[in-house]
């Protein structure tokens, strides 16, 4: 009886174990963006003291972290928006049609996931250059709708080939077009699937920097861009920094909080065929 | 001797209470069933005697052993599972071998008595195929393989034949039945099925919402049910129930009435708690009722109205109501029909009668 | 056929124009700093220049170094939280670790390598403080080769163990509950448990995580850069951070080209190597 107790001690203590190691750097920045520039600095660091909000106070003064803000925001909007409006179809497609080169063609989709981003920023940055789309949102979008389409196409069309074939047979024998099937069909119940690749594809666009960091200069600069402008000097402003940073990663964290169970769903599925 | 006791074992999942204080026996050698409907707690049961769960509260002995809390590899109990859960990557040799070599049997060993064990169960030609490549029948006796090559204590079953299809059922149970007889061992059943239950079963526990409702012999669960719930469980067709008037009462006898049975006395020895104008439950099983009433004494006479007639081939299923409203079912041999709303009349022997009290107990 | 045209013509233009042009600018001589120079073709010259540059060799296996050094990690950590995570009971505990191991993965990873950058500071980060705990002298992290290296790679352990645990934690619970049990009925040893009846679950994430990872490891850019540029000196110079700066930086885009078209011939070889040595289905 003992050892089972102990058996739920120990088991109790490593989950908790691992709960401080997956929180604390998240923890640390969050509350080092409150601590005064003495405490920040203060060597050994400081684990309490007295919260300031001077940082975001300096950060909020800082239009350029706004915009920044606001321009993440529109691309990883813009992004999710197209990945699903021309993914989803396609997932249909994959998942409901037999016709020749099919299988190829889908691993072409998957493996676009692979591809290094270095290997497309180059092309991109001339070519953009060259039409005088650098430093847009659009070319932004477009790049970032490279990664985010496969992913949209994977996980619908693993989503879409779980719906039963026999609604599809049925709809038809009411008289149903391809176009209603899938709309009114599989997309009404491919929601779970859909939002889990609508929320990748945003995560995916807000986190991205070296696309970000290769194509914009001053005017479409997004959030991990910013971030990353401070590093330049010697005396680094760590409290701006950090609370820049908790700003950035703050919105997409409590979203993925929220959602975190179809995330796992999403994350899990196709990887475990 | 006692081989497997069960005394005043509970087990409650937060506020639901799947067995409720049960308290049973079998012998060395027996074949026990569990049998009820579902949810009423065999399989839990089953599973707090392999040690797949932990008891709420109460003991459970094998072979002498307190094991109450022992871990279920240590009972000495083995087990076939309903989806047969064989290791999906291992092929059978390596199935049926796993336990053994867990517990570091010599390999020769291991060998002889996987072997002895696919010829006794006929396997020998699928040695090496993974569960996947095998039918649901094979893979049920791969199941009873694996555990017949650990000699277990005990052996548990936990609603094998659910999954197979009518026939495979049928001969199936037949391998069970003279599997038990060339082994000896204890053997513990669960199903729903009151077929399976009475074809098998040495004794039957007949369980309902975690309490055991009557303990015995098949034929003591068909002659003398406790309750109606028991009554009605055992035997298909259900038994019919008609609600009958007590319109007098004897020492020995009491006088009952009904609309579709008109008066009539029927022998029995509790009479005592019994008073006139109680409302008791008559109990006739569909088998006993017969077609052509033979004028012979000790035969009671129920008159319905047809509903419809199932043919079944060799005999006939017939659905009718009885005056006032009540169901009764008839199984009787040969072909017959009726048309809808005919008058019929069945018979049936006095001494087939069973009684329940307004409470289902019987009387 | 016409729900599929829109996303393959849009993926076409975007992934495989880029391409095609990085394949040819790749045997051009492209040094932006140079225009003047023109941009003349010149076949294979700049695969030469990159196959015979030890840079690009050193670089490539310090990524494999480096991979070398989290996977082992992020897969054992992987299993145990896993593991943890798929035994019964504390239900309250275990959702919300559960749901916490979704904060690394969301979190920005540029925002992880300034995050990396606070906690390794010399003087008032918090890793120094936790090794003087431990009675260990405080480390110039970042300033020396070996601690950078480290740095990185915890900071990528960090950010990736929970995926890896996830994966692990949807393989163990696709084990049929029947056969666990029916393994319970055989042996008391939870590590026989564990090899017999688990592990095969786990092969399938196991492969997954492989390619995966591999892939990741290659694109690595984001923490990387915002945590050490690469440095000091090129301790932390992992491949995409070195092509980044042989385009933009140096600007040598006929080079820069050709060695992103090398990363991607070497990661799909990667992939379909993984696959072909891992994968094992599992049958129901």
């Amino acid at each position: 009886m003992i050892y089972k107790h102990f058996g739920r001690l120990l088991h109790l203590l490593s989950l908790l174990l691992f709960l401080a190691f997956t929180l604390f750097p998240f923890y640390w920045m969050v509350s080092s963006s409150f601590k005064d520039q003495t405490d920040l600095l203060a060597s050994p660091p400081v684990w309490t003291f007295v919260p300031s909000m001077a940082h975001y106070a300096e950060v909020w003064q800082d239009e350029k972290v706004f915009a920044a803000i606001h321009n993440s925001l529109i691309v990883a909007s813009a992004t999710t928006f197209l990945a699903i409006v021309l993914g989803a179809p396609a997932a249909y497609s994959l998942a409901r049609f037999q016709f020749q080169g099919k299988k190829d063609l889908w691993f072409w989709f998957i493996s676009n996931r692979m591809i290094s981003p270095i290997v497309l920023a180059l092309p991109v940055y001339l070519l953009a250059q060259s039409v005088g789309m650098l430093d847009t949102h659009l070319v932004l979008i477009l790049i970032y709708l490279s990664f985010c389409l496969p992913i949209v196409v994977w996980i619908c069309t693993d989503q879409f080939r779980s719906i039963p074939p026999d609604l599809e047979q049925a709809a038809r024998l009411d008289n149903a077009n391809q176009w209603d099937i899938f709309w009114r069909i599989y997309v009404p119940l491919g929601v779970p699937g859909i939002a889990v690749s609508a929320i990748f594809s945003f995560i995916f666009s807000w986190n991205e920097l070296l696309y970000a960091l290769v194509l914009t200069r001053s005017n479409v600069q997004t959030a991990p861009v910013i971030a990353t402008s401070y590093m330049s000097g010697y005396e680094l402003p760590w409290g701006k920094i950090m609370a820049t940073g908790t700003l950035i990663v703050l919105p997409v964290t409590v979203f993925a909080l929220f959602v975190s169970r179809h995330m796992v769903r999403g994350l899990t599925m196709g990887a475990t065929k | 001797m006692e081989f497997l006791k069960i005394d005043g074992v509970r087990k409650n999942y937060r506020d639901v209470t799947a067995v409720g204080g049960v308290s049973l026996s079998a012998r060395e050698g027996e074949f026990v069933v569990f049998v009820g409907p579902s949810g009423c707690g065999k399989s839990t049961l089953m599973r707090l005697i392999a040690g797949l769960e932990e008891v709420s509260a109460g003991r459970i002995h094998i072979d002498g052993a307190e094991v109450t809390h022992h871990e279920p590899a240590k009972r000495g109990v083995a087990m076939v599972f309903q989806s047969y859960a064989l290791y999906p990557h291992m092929n059978v040799r390596e199935n049926m071998s796993f336990g053994l070599k867990m517990i570091k049997t010599p390999e020769k060993e291991i060998y002889q008595r996987v072997s002895d064990a696919a010829a006794i169960l006929k396997l020998e030609e699928l040695m090496e195929r993974r569960p996947k490549e095998l039918s649901g029948g094979q893979r049920q006796r791969v199941a009873i393989g694996r555990a017949i090559v650990r000699k277990p204590k005990l052996f548990l079953f936990d609603e094998p034949l659910s999954n197979l299809d009518a026939e495979l059922r049928g001969e199936m149970r037949g391998e069970i039945a003279r599997l038990h007889k060339e082994l000896g061992v204890t053997m513990v059943y669960v199903t729903h099925d009151q077929v399976e239950a009475m074809t098998l079963a040495d004794r039957i526990v007949v369980l309902r919402a975690g309490l055991v409702e009557q303990i015995g012999t098949p034929a003591d669960l068909y002659d003398k049910p406790i309750n109606t719930f028991v009554a009605g469980f055992i035997g298909s067709p259900k038994m019919n129930f008609m609600p009958v008037d007590v319109v007098e009462v004897h020492p020995q006898a009491l006088r009952l009435s009904h609309p579709a049975l008109g008066l009539f006395n029927m022998p029995s020895e509790r009479t005592g708690a019994v008073s006139v104008g109680a409302t008791l439950s008559l109990g006739l099983r569909p088998e006993h009722l017969m077609l052509s009433p033979d004028a012979l004494l000790d035969t009671l006479k129920i008159q319905v109205t047809s509903d419809y007639v199932e043919n079944l081939g060799g005999s006939s299923q017939f659905y009718t109501w009885a005056a006032d409203g009540s169901r009764v079912i008839a199984l009787v041999q040969g072909r017959h029909t009726a048309n809808k709303g005919s008058a019929l009349e069945f018979g049936i022997a006095l001494s087939k009668l069973y009684l329940f009290d307004a409470q289902g107990h019987a009387l | 056929m016409w729900f599929l045209a829109p996303a393959v013509l849009t993926l076409f233009a975007i992934g495989i124009y880029p391409t095609l042009f990085a394949l040819v600018t790749s045997m051009r001589k492209y040094n932006l700093t140079r225009a003047r120079d023109g941009f003349p073709f010149i076949g294979l010259e700049n695969y030469h220049t990159v196959l015979t540059d030890s840079t690009f060799w050193q670089t490539l296996w310090r990524t494999a170094r480096f991979f070398m050094t989290v996977m082992p990690v992020e897969i054992a950590l992987g299993v145990v939280i896993a593991l943890l995570l798929h035994k019964p009971g504390l239900s309250f505990i275990r959702s919300l670790v559960r749901v916490s191991l979704v904060v690394p993965l969301a979190t920005t990873y540029a925002v992880v390598g300034l995050i990396g950058r606070l906690i390794f500071n010399r003087d008032f980060g918090v890793a120094n403080q936790f090794g003087n705990w431990l009675g260990f002298e405080s480390l110039d992290w970042l300033g020396n080769q070996a601690g950078a290296f480290a740095a990185i790679a915890m900071m990528d352990i960090w950010q990736w163990t929970p995926f890896c645990a996830l994966i692990f934690l949807a393989g163990l619970s696709m084990v049929p509950n029947e056969v666990e049990e029916a393994a319970r009925l055989e042996t008391s040893s939870y590590f026989a448990l564990l090899r017999h009846v688990q592990l095969p679950y786990l092969l399938p994430g196991f492969t997954a995580m492989l390619i995966l990872r591999s892939a990741d490891v290659l694109k690595l850019f984001d923490m990387v850069f915002t945590m050490t540029r690469g440095g000091p000196g090129a301790a932390t110079d992992l491949v995409s951070v070195y092509i980044q700066r042989v385009g933009f930086r140096i600007f040598d885009m006929g080079v820069a080209s050709a060695q992103a078209i090398l990363l991607l011939i070497l990661t799909i070889f990667i992939s379909r190597l993984f696959i072909t040595l891992f994968y094992r289905e599992i049958d129901a």
